[in-house]
């Protein structure tokens, strides 16, 4: 799986775009975010994992618990994404309209 | 709390037609230029992509079972200077961004500008809305909350 693709499955689901919202307000750790959603510790813990994969979020120990927060990565992964794929259809439509014979579209 | 719009993203484009058909090449030939095999719902299953006229017209992609997909809906139509629409292929219609392509006139023929937008949240506001602001758009707006400064915009305008 390409980068921006693990980005995007790992924006595809709600809790996690829901994790993503707090951890933007501010960083917390596991047990804080299973506090404020309505999903258990363990469920947490996995969609951090798949958040952490796509570099969508990073943690820092602090004494026995993870403090997660956003990660600039997985945004920048994908904004490049998106940026390349813009690119490309333009490209696409620019040599498209450009290879047609110079009559068309005259006034 | 107020999530700082990150910018837009901007290409743009040039092509020797005028405005007029330039706007129509876009449209109504969609077919003939969009990298369907790539940039599809269904990459090389996709068989075909219609660009429906007018406020409400869909940009329909049919794939090879005969199953269709929904990319987006026009919001604005205003040939030959706009096409505004909606953004979602692959993903639910709430989730949506936006598009907007302006031709305008230039030495060389028209300038065709896509600008895609809807990063963050809407100034009529999600609370509003409910959970307007989901999808990567919208995370997108809220890493530019981090104070990270602007993401970097390869296409400076």
């Amino acid at each position: 799986m390409a980068a921006y693709e693990a980005v995007l499955v790992a924006l595809a689901d709600g809790t996690r775009r829901d994790i993503l919202d707090q951890l933007a307000v501010r960083p917390a750790a596991v047990s804080q975010l299973a506090d404020r959603l309505p999903v258990s510790r363990p469920a947490v813990s996995q969609h951090l994992r798949i958040l952490l994969d796509a570099g969508l979020v990073q943690f820092d120990a602090e004494g026995t618990r993870n403090v997660y927060r956003l990660e600039r990565e997985g945004f920048d992964v994908l904004r490049s994404w998106l940026d390349s794929f813009w690119q490309h259809v333009l490209d696409a439509f620019e040599s498209y309209a450009n290879q047609l014979p110079a009559s068309r579209g005259e006034p | 709390m107020t999530t700082p719009e990150p910018p837009a993203l901007r290409k743009t484009a040039s092509v020797r037609s005028d405005p007029a058909a330039a706007f129509a090449l876009f449209t109504d030939h969609l077919d003939e230029w969009w990298p369907l095999a790539t940039h599809s719902v269904g990459r090389g299953d996709a068989t075909s992509v219609v660009f429906e006229h007018g406020v409400g017209g869909r940009i329909v992609e049919t794939l090879a079972d005969g199953s269709t997909a929904v990319w987006g809906t026009v919001l604005v139509w205003d040939p030959p200077a706009r096409v505004r629409f909606t953004w979602h292929p692959g993903t639910r219609e709430d989730e949506a961004t936006e598009v907007e392509v302006s031709f305008s006139a230039s030495p060389e023929g028209t300038r065709v500008e896509l600008v895609h937008t809807g990063w963050a949240r809407r100034p009529d506001g999600g609370a509003a809305r409910g959970s307007y602001d989901t999808g990567w758009d919208h995370v997108l707006g809220r890493f530019a909350a981090l104070g990270h400064g602007t993401l970097t915009p390869t296409s400076p305008t």
